[in-house]
């Protein structure tokens, strides 16, 4: 059985018409001209894609064409490579399994895949090179973006001193520095840069009214740094813009858009997973230290309405596939629920620099003792005994309006006097809890009888209604000493 | 023995005057190539994506024909898949100086910059060799001489003329391209003059000052409609970012689509081999219309339709483009062939600088 074919002799366009079969080890090709007979194995077959015209090569630039592909198949075995890939496209299992692995492979690969791997990449870096890396982007942000700083030195000195105690605790925490600068329009705003510099812009510190705020958004910011955010983000993005450019390189029936906007949509979604993170990263880290996650929410909210949004407690409808961070209301409800049934506060036991004409300066947690902040208010002294051994005292609180509190204690034995102090914001008639630290629940923790008393004040002036009612630690009040 | 026993000859048909191109490839038999190149890509990392990028060509070269023969392609993957590590290679070394070293970065790019004619002279030398019809290769003997003036020289001259130079640019780039291809002993020569060019550009700016003027009107338009509705708000700022991305893809299309279908027209218009010549006539809303149906396909389908769009594509290409047959289709005659390395080809292509006739 011979089949059609076309020789070409390799010199001109012009080819002879010819039957072509196999028989005996030879390929027999048969023209007006006579019989030639080419041994097999000096023929070279060139593999199948679909049906399109197959050529075999001859020796001395000689040309078989021919379109019966499935007779060169016959007589010339496809071998390597090519044999698994012709099966594949024939065989419509085959294909269908094709589709289902790429889209899977495909999907896979950018939620999965290329996250982990440039994880991975970005932990196995040395800390050179992502010091580098943050160096440049500081020089860069410097020269575009940012002013210097116009803080006060102390406002400074301050945040310096809460952010050391901070990372303190932090593994890693060592390589972490704080800086500030200044933004056009005021513009709050902070940013972990790799290499673990963290700038917070004056325009967020003026807004930051209270530690605790502070504390939350660098913890968020802490969160970018410890996970390595910057690098994974950077590696990610470069990866995605070579695969496009890679994969994408022949498309020309459709246009550019077809790859933009993935892309785009692609790096908002990392971007918010990794927003996602810094978020959960600092509701943990804020509730290990005893502080609610309902500040990370407070200062969302109020940076929100600076911004000009109304972030209402939920809203319907809101789009955020489209941008860099989860939106607003998302974090500030993550926030909340992260804080539980906690209330959202605790007592901050640091030096506090006052603020907008405060005079008043509240000392850190010390034996010495302090002069009381001035103006102050002497509400009353109560005296407390501790339940359990190890147990924490602690005092419920009724308040109204921002203020402040001071506590003062008294050691029984020694008759000394320690300061302590904390705050908690306006948000209606809640219960707050406040925990004390350190000192206080050393001496109180073996279930001694301490005295307090108990000393408010409000540098704004605001009004306050303290009464303690915890029955755990039976705080009972007291007639307090004279020349209090 | 006996031709009539035996079947029928293949066909050869005497070439009457206009012989017209003709894609034969039908998109379902080109997805199952398609999807399991895909699929093997992925498995094996990108490295199987040569074999897959030849079996393309091949397959598109090889549907493709006129006069009476499909068009061959004939790389061989192995020489691709060491130009495509080059070009990846290049490819890394650029993103990562622009991440780590960005005050290198320029530098770097004006080194590319240097290169690039000649990997634009290798890609087309690569291109024409591997390129073949009825057992003859095509050549390209451009020199790099005259490649640096017109993807190098020519580009500086851009800037200081605000661009008034583009289209005489475009031309010479074409006609370096076209008058450096061989095939079968003739020459390919260009004839379209600079002033064919410039009325070709000058309605694609006017095309995109009514598109623009278009587009910002309704853009105005609907924001005045919807005032301070909250259907705004409910969008974030990214929606509009992509709107506005949208809104210039639009104003810019009809333009682009516009001098591409005059410039391929004119290009095989004005073109000739030896004795003969050609004719396009592609038209500027059918290709329009391709243009904007095949994105939408492509990107509802979140590209599985892609296939599908490459040979509506070709299919129409070839629909409308013939050859002039001056003589005898046949009467080509061969000539040694050059072999060059795949590594300009590749290179070329991974940083997207192919040069399509």
């Amino acid at each position: 059985m011979s089949h059609p074919g076309l020789l070409y002799d390799g010199a001109s366009a012009r080819p002879a018409a010819v039957r072509w079969q196999v028989a005996g080890g030879d390929l027999v090709v048969e023209s007006g001209a006579g019989i030639t007979r080419v041994p097999l194995a000096d023929v070279r077959a060139g593999s199948r894609v679909g049906d399109t015209r197959r050529v075999l090569q001859l020796a001395g630039g000689r040309q078989l064409h021919t379109d019966d592909n499935d007779a060169v198949d016959a007589a010339f075995p496809p071998a390597g490579i090519e044999v698994l890939v012709h099966r594949l496209e024939r065989h419509a299992l085959a294909v269908a399994a094709s589709l289902v692995l790429t889209v899977a492979a495909g999907v896979l690969f950018i939620f999965v895949g290329l996250p982990a791997l440039a994880e991975r990449v970005a932990r196995a870096l040395p800390p050179e090179v992502e010091a580098t890396l943050g160096d440049q982007a500081l020089a860069i942000l410097d020269r575009s973006l940012f002013g210097p700083t116009a803080l006060a030195e102390d406002v400074q000195a301050n945040l310096q001193r809460q952010f050391a105690g901070f990372v303190a605790g932090v593994e890693g925490g060592e390589r972490l520095r704080l800086g500030f600068r200044s933004m056009d329009e005021e513009l709050p705003n902070a940013i972990a840069l790799p290499g673990g510099l963290i700038i917070f812009t004056d325009g967020l510190v003026a807004l930051i009214e209270h530690d605790e705020e502070f504390l939350a958004i660098l913890a968020h910011e802490v969160g970018h740094q410890a996970d390595r955010h910057v690098m994974r983000s950077v590696l990610q993005q470069s990866a995605l813009v070579a695969i496009t450019a890679v994969v994408t390189g022949d498309v020309s029936a459709a246009s550019g858009i077809v790859t933009a906007v993935p892309a785009f949509l692609l790096d908002n979604h990392y971007s918010r997973t990794f927003e996602q993170e810094a978020d959960a990263y600092a509701f943990r880290s804020l509730a290990e230290r005893g502080l609610s996650p309902a500040w990370f929410g407070r200062i969302m909210e109020r940076l929100a309405r600076d911004a000009g949004e109304e972030p209402a407690a939920e809203e319907e409808g809101t789009v955020d596939y489209a941008s860099t961070h989860p939106v607003s209301a998302t974090r500030i409800a993550a926030a909340v629920a992260a804080a539980g049934d906690e209330p959202p506060l605790g007592p901050m036991i640091v030096e506090r620099l006052a603020t907008e004409g405060e005079a008043a300066r509240i000392a850190a947690r010390t034996d010495a003792v302090r002069t009381l902040p001035q103006p102050h208010e002497l509400l009353g002294c109560w005296e407390s005994e501790v339940a359990e051994e190890g147990g924490s005292p602690a005092w419920q609180e009724r308040y109204r309006g921002d203020g402040t509190f001071a506590l003062r204690l008294r050691d029984p034995d020694t008759g000394e006097y320690s300061l302590h102090d904390g705050y908690w914001a306006a948000s209606g008639a809640t219960l707050v809890e406040l925990l004390l630290y350190g000192d206080l629940a050393d001496r109180t923790a073996n279930g001694r009888t301490t005295r307090y008393e108990v000393v408010e004040f409000d540098p704004r002036g605001g009004i306050h209604a303290v009464a303690s009612e915890e029955d755990a630690f039976r705080a009972r009040p007291i007639e307090c000493p004279p020349g209090l | 023995m006996d031709v009539a026993t035996t079947g029928p000859p293949m066909a050869m048909e005497v070439a009457p005057a206009q012989e017209p191109f003709e894609f034969r490839g039908d998109w379902r038999e080109y997805f199952r190539i398609w999807i399991v190149n895909l699929a093997l890509t992925l498995l094996t990392l990108g490295v199987f994506s040569a074999w897959a990028s030849v079996r393309t060509r091949r397959w598109f070269y090889g549907n493709t024909w006129v006069a009476g023969a499909p068009f061959e392609y004939l790389a061989e993957p192995v020489q691709i898949l060491k130009g495509r590590l080059v070009a990846v290679g290049l490819l890394v070394v650029y993103v990562l100086t622009e991440q780590l070293v960005p005050f290198l970065a320029p530098f770097l790019l004006l080194a590319l910059s240097l290169a690039a004619p000649w990997l634009v002279a290798t890609a087309l030398r690569f291109r024409a060799r591997y390129s073949a019809w009825r057992s003859l290769n095509f050549r390209f003997e451009g020199t790099d001489k005259d490649a640096r003036r017109c993807y190098f020289l020519l580009y500086l001259g851009l800037l200081p003329t605000l661009g008034a130079i583009y289209p005489y640019v475009r031309h010479q780039q074409q006609r370096y391209t076209v008058d450096g291809h061989r095939f079968g002993g003739e020459a390919f020569t260009f004839h379209a003059t600079v002033g064919q060019y410039y009325r070709i550009f000058g309605v694609a700016v006017l095309v995109v000052v009514a598109a623009l003027a278009m587009a910002v009107g309704a853009f105005v338009g609907v924001t005045a409609l919807a005032g301070d509705s909250e259907v705004l708000d409910t969008f974030g700022e990214g929606t509009w970012v992509i709107a506005t991305f949208v809104i210039l893809y639009l104003a810019f299309l009809p333009a682009w689509v516009y001098v591409r279908c005059r410039l391929t027209n004119l290009t095989y218009d004005r073109t000739t081999l030896g004795p003969h010549g050609f004719r396009a006539t592609l038209r500027f809303r059918d290709l329009l219309g391709l243009y904007l149906t095949n994105t939408a396909a492509v990107v509802l389908s979140l590209g599985l339709l892609m296939p599908w769009a490459d040979v509506r594509m070709a299919r129409y290409r070839a629909a409308h483009l013939a050859l002039v047959a001056g003589a005898d289709t046949q009467s080509f005659v061969g000539a040694g062939g050059m072999a060059h390395g795949a590594t300009g080809g590749e290179a070329a292509e991974a940083f997207d600088m192919d040069i399509s006739l």
